[in-house]
């Protein structure tokens, strides 16, 4: 290498063809730059443009001829001059950085263009040079360069200070009983005004991460959208989601047309920006200026992108923190509906010398919209009732609760049961008609000395009974409750001599989808005859029912309430050692 | 767990990038998430400079991970947004 200092306020620095030589000959120029009270970033941005215009000599260097760098400065500029001896390239028209913002060449020439006034390279022969001129800055006076430090130091901290106040405050907001909407919407306008944007639209995932649901906008007024198909990487939202990297859009972009940001009537720039939480995609955040081009600074983008964030995962957690109280909150409405169908059972059914009864009730789920019940009467009569409300939860168990009520509150007419359900179906059709919903039931009258009974149904199963040779249906033949309005019911009157065993149900103790496992109508016979055959008592014939209900609609893998009484005659003189007469499971 | 960052050195340009380059993209962990790059000691990088961390960047994206720039100077920040390569890189400054 070789450096002549020129005696007219310039220099010249002579290198081989070398990297390494090309930057100890940029180190001289620019040291001796410095000397001549250049700015410091006047320096650095000279040492930049010439690292660029030396490393391009020396890779299109053929020879071993010595390149080398000149420079003169006056009073108003500097000029450089880059001289090589090598075949040289075409210089183009108008420099660009390359279309493909992540290639890894081509910002050379950008460069050099972008940093100096005027960039000429004239192409000879055996000999190229490249020409730099750049208007030179006063050289900034000690003092200023203090204050001046001072200032960009107060800036920066100033900046600092805010991102971390908003961040205190962001969480300070989410600390209150606020919905995640809410502290969307309030936040978003906050970062509008930080970011000095005109528009930010927040996105975050559905539970089944299929879609991106708008949270909040600003302004608040604007249309956009509700939900974004994530798997549409036409869109920018979408794409930012699932590359999980920015996605910059400008005047020149070509939106989709089903794109939001298409939809604006005036061109648009600015970046989609994946929110994430715990190295999982949560969101989107979208900020934009109604502009076709926009060149935000780093500082700026990374206020938007750390308070995005922040929010990000903030509204993540109380969405989830919503979702759980929700939750929390069915469950115990289910829990309150559970209690108040279990308060409507009797916790016993009325038993007597010459007749037994047992039953049974089973709930799929907390509430189920199955009922029964025992009465004893004044008159020294028993009433037997099952019913099953249509539907499950809390409405069939507020139906069912109604339906006692008014079973109960009219109980004088027990021993006419067709009356009584004429009765039930007056005070409860409007109620259940609005609702459109009905109640299947059925009502048995056992008169006191045990020899008579007399039944009615509403839309019910039969009555099953045996003697001990064949099984006998009472049939249902009303309409159930809620669906004609002063429908006469009709009363069946059977004298009970020789029958020993009686069976009421619902519809869950043999119905099933399935075909290939359930407890058809000839299974009940069967059972009821073989039961009568062996003369069981009635809590004996209640486990055995449960048990073949059970078995059988776990092989169907069915579930629905299964209620049922069972009424024994003769054979329940002997007292059962532990008489819990009535049962209830829950599944 | 991310691996600890990259110091870059004081001068990322022509003369340095390629050797740089290649000594990192060997040296980098299979499948982290995160690999950063420290710039507070580099003073000064050019184009090659840039392109080294570009080809690093998509070393990176291919394992699924990505890279973030640290503590850039402000002239290091300059040459990065007036490349547009900061709609790239995430910068952080700690």
């Amino acid at each position: 290498m070789h450096f002549t200092r020129q005696p007219s306020a310039g220099v010249r620095v002579d290198f081989q063809a070398t990297l390494q030589s090309a930057r100890q000959a940029v180190r001289e120029v620019v040291a001796w730059l410095d000397q001549q009270n250049l700015a410091s970033d006047e320096c650095h941005e000279w040492e930049l443009v010439l690292a660029e215009a030396t490393g391009n000599a020396v890779v299109h260097s053929e020879s071993e001829s010595p390149l080398n760098i000149e420079a003169t400065t006056t009073t108003t500029g500097v000029e450089v001059r880059v001289t090589d001896h090598s075949t040289g390239f075409d210089w183009p028209e108008k420099t660009a950085l390359p279309e493909d913002d992540e290639s890894e060449h081509g910002r050379g020439l950008f460069i050099i263009e972008s940093l100096t006034d005027r960039a000429s390279y004239l192409r000879g022969r055996h000999e190229n040079v490249l020409q730099l001129q750049r208007g030179r800055r006063m050289p900034p006076r000690p003092a200023e360069d203090t204050s001046t430090t001072l200032e960009v130091m107060t800036t920066e901290l100033s900046a600092c200070y805010e991102m971390l106040a908003n961040i205190f405050r962001l969480g300070a907001d989410a600390g209150r009983d606020i919905s995640a909407e809410a502290l969307a919407a309030n936040w978003l306008e906050e970062f509008r005004q930080l970011a000095s944007a005109d528009f930010l639209t927040l996105r975050m995932l559905t539970p089944d991460a299929a879609q991106l649901e708008r949270i909040a906008v600003s302004p608040a007024t604007s249309f956009v959208t509700p939900f974004l198909d994530v798997g549409n990487t036409d869109l920018v939202e979408s794409r930012a989601c699932i590359s999980r990297q920015d996605q910059w859009f400008d005047g020149c972009t070509v939106f989709h047309h089903a794109d939001p940001l298409s939809q604006r009537s005036h061109a648009v720039s600015g970046v989609a920006h994946p929110l994430e939480s715990g190295g999982e995609v949560i969101g989107v955040i979208t900020f934009g200026v109604n502009k076709a081009h926009w060149e935000p600074k780093a500082a700026e983008i990374n206020v938007v992108r750390s308070l995005g964030d922040f929010l990000g995962t903030l509204l993540h957690t109380l969405r989830r923190r919503d979702e759980a109280n929700h939750s929390r909150l069915i469950k115990r409405e289910l829990q309150i509906a559970a209690d108040i169908q279990r308060s409507l059972l009797p916790l016993e059914l009325p038993q007597s010398t010459t007749v037994q009864s047992a039953g049974h009730l089973t709930s799929v789920g907390e509430v189920g919209g199955d009922f029964l019940d025992g009465i004893q009467l004044a008159d020294g009569g028993r009433l037997f009732v099952i019913a099953d409300v249509m539907g499950k939860g809390v409405p069939a168990a507020l139906f069912a609760t109604a339906f006692r009520s008014n079973l109960h509150s009219h109980l004088d007419l027990a021993a006419e049961p067709a009356k009584l359900m004429r009765q039930l179906n007056l005070s409860l059709f409007t109620e259940l008609d609005r609702s459109e919903m009905f109640i299947t039931a059925q009502l048995a009258y056992l008169s006191a000395d045990s020899l008579t009974l007399r039944t009615c149904g509403a839309g019910h199963g039969p009555l099953l009974m045996s003697d001990g040779i064949e099984v006998a249906e009472i049939g249902s033949d009303g309409p159930p409750l809620g669906v004609s309005e002063g429908h006469e019911y009709a009363q069946h009157e059977i004298h009970l001599k020789g029958i020993s065993h009686l069976l009421m149900h619902t519809d869950g103790l043999s119905d099933s989808s399935s075909s290939e496992a359930q407890i058809t109508r000839e299974m009940l016979h069967f059972w009821l005859r073989g039961t009568s055959v062996a003369g069981m008592d009635a809590w004996a014939a209640r486990d055995s029912l449960r048990q073949m209900h059970r078995v059988f609609h776990e092989s169907a893998r069915v579930r629905d309430d299964a209620t049922f009484i069972i009424l024994t005659r003769a054979h329940a003189t002997i007292p059962c050692p532990n008489p819990q007469s009535l049962t209830h499971a829950s599944r | 767990m991310n691996p600890p960052a990259i110091t870059a050195p004081a001068e990322l340009c022509s003369s340095t990038a390629r050797a740089w380059k290649e000594r990192v993209a060997r040296d980098i962990t299979p499948l982290a998430t995160e690999t950063s790059v420290d710039l507070s000691k580099t003073r000064f990088i050019d184009s090659s400079g840039l392109g080294a961390l570009l080809s690093l960047h998509k070393i990176l994206r291919t394992q699924g991970g990505i890279l973030k720039l640290l503590n850039p100077s402000a002239a290091v920040t300059q040459l990065i947004e007036l490349t547009r390569l900061h709609r790239v890189f995430e910068i952080v400054h700690a």
